[in-house]
C-alpha cells in the first residue's frame, strides 16, 4: 500500500466529509434521508465488528467470547477503553487455559 | 479626557477565546476515553503494515477513531485503496449531519469555520451542547475549543500507543488486533438506543456474518459496505413501522 497516497486520500475524505456538511446547510434534504442516514454508522459498525471477529482464521471462538465479554463492559460502563481493555483480558485468559481452545474452539 | 469605547471585535475576541477555554477544559474528562482508545489505536497499527509516522499522521490530520480503525482493519485484509476511503467515508457519514446541524445553529465563517473543518467531532458537539445547556444555543468557540483538547488527547494517545506497540516483537501472534473489533463495539454500544437501532446492528451483523463466507476477502471493504446499508434500510424500515403501528 502506498502510503503517502493512503494519508492523502483519508485526509481529504475527512475534509470534504467536515466541510461537506457545512456546505450543505442550506441545501434542503428530504426528510427520511435525514431521518434514515443516522442508521448508517450502526450499521457499518455492526458489520465491522462481526468482519473482524469473524475473520480470525485460528480462534473465531475465543474472539467472539472476547467480544461479549468486552461489549457487555463496554454497555454497563459506557466506556469504550474499560471494554476493550475486558475483551483483550478475557482473551487471553481463553488462550492462558490450556485446555479451553480445544472445548470452545 | 477622552475615552474611547472598545470596537465590537475587540470585545469579541475576549468572549471568544473565554468560550474556546470553557470547551477545551469541558472536554478533559473525555480525554479518559480518548487517551487509552487513541493508545489501542497506535498499538492496533503498530501490528498492521502502516508505519509509524503514516499513523501518526493520520492521527494529526484525520482524527477519527471509527475511521482510523476500519482502515486499520481494511489494509489487513488487502482491501484496495478506494474500497478503504468508501468504508472510511460511510463510517464518518454521522459527521456530515452534525456539520448541517451546527452550520444551521450558528453559521460559521472565516477561520472559525474553517477550525470546524478540521475538529468537529461527534464528541465535540454533545460537550459545546453540554456547555450551552441545549442544541439550540450552541457556541462556535466551545465547538473548537473542544475539538481541539479532543485532537490533542487523542494524538497523545496515538503517540503513546505508537511507542508500546514498537516494544511488542509479535503483536499478531498475541492477538492485539483484536482491539480494532472490541473498539468498533465500543463505538456502536452508545449508539444502540432503540430498537430500530438494534434491528440495524443485527440484520448488519448477519448480512456481514453470510458475505464472508461468500465473497474472497479481497472484496470485504465492499461486503462491509453492502452490509452496513442492509443494516441502515432494516432500521430505517423498523423504525417506520413502528411509527405506524403508534399512529393507529
Amino acid at each position: 500500500m502506498n502510503q503517502p497516497l493512503l494519508l492523502a486520500s483519508l485526509t481529504l475524505c475527512m475534509v470534504a466529509i467536515r466541510f461537506g456538511g457545512l456546505a450543505l446547510a442550506g441545501v434542503p434534504l428530504p426528510p427520511a434521508v435525514e431521518r434514515n442516514l443516522r442508521y448508517i454508522p450502526i450499521g457499518m459498525l455492526a458489520a465491522l465488528t462481526t468482519s473482524g471477529v469473524a475473520g480470525r482464521p485460528d480462534d473465531v471462538w475465543q474472539g467472539a467470547v472476547a467480544a461479549a465479554c468486552g461489549g457487555l463492559v463496554g454497555w454497563r460502563t459506557r466506556r469504550m477503553w474499560a471494554g476493550i481493555a475486558a475483551g483483550m483480558a478475557v482473551y487471553w485468559l481463553l488462550h492462558m487455559h490450556p485446555h479451553l481452545p480445544t472445548i470452545i474452539g | 479626557m477622552i475615552t474611547t469605547a472598545p470596537t465590537p471585535q475587540a470585545a469579541a475576541a475576549p468572549a471568544f477565546w473565554a468560550d474556546w477555554r470553557l470547551g477545551f477544559l469541558r472536554m478533559f474528562p473525555l480525554w479518559t476515553g480518548a487517551i487509552p482508545v487513541g493508545l489501542a489505536f497506535g498499538v492496533a497499527s503498530s501490528a498492521s503494515d502502516l508505519d509509524g509516522w503514516a499513523a501518526q499522521l493520520i492521527s494529526l490530520l484525520v482524527f477519527s477513531a471509527a475511521g482510523q480503525f476500519a482502515v486499520v482493519q481494511q489494509l489487513g485484509n488487502d482491501t484496495p485503496l478506494p474500497l478503504i476511503v468508501l468504508t472510511f467515508a460511510v463510517v464518518n457519514v454521522q459527521i456530515l449531519l452534525l456539520g448541517v446541524v451546527v452550520q444551521r445553529i450558528c453559521t460559521p465563517r472565516g477561520l472559525p469555520r474553517l477550525s470546524l473543518g478540521l475538529l468537529l467531532t461527534d464528541a465535540s458537539f454533545a460537550v459545546a451542547a453540554g456547555a450551552a445547556g441545549s442544541i439550540e444555543r450552541l457556541r462556535v468557540p466551545v465547538l473548537i475549543g473542544a475539538g481541539a483538547s479532543m485532537w490533542l488527547g487523542w494524538n497523545v494517545g496515538t503517540l503513546l500507543g505508537l511507542t508500546l506497540g514498537a516494544q511488542i516483537p509479535n503483536s499478531s501472534a498475541i492477538g492485539l488486533n483484536l482491539v480494532v473489533s472490541l473498539a468498533f463495539l465500543g463505538a456502536l454500544i452508545p449508539l444502540l438506543r432503540t430498537r430500530a437501532d438494534l434491528a440495524a446492528a443485527v440484520g448488519a451483523a448477519l448480512v456481514m456474518l453470510v458475505l464472508r463466507h461468500l465473497v474472497p476477502s479481497t472484496l470485504n471493504g465492499l461486503a462491509l459496505i453492502v452490509a452496513g446499508l442492509v443494516g441502515c434500510t432494516i432500521g430505517a424500515r423498523v423504525a417506520t413501522t413502528r411509527k405506524e403501528a403508534d399512529a393507529r
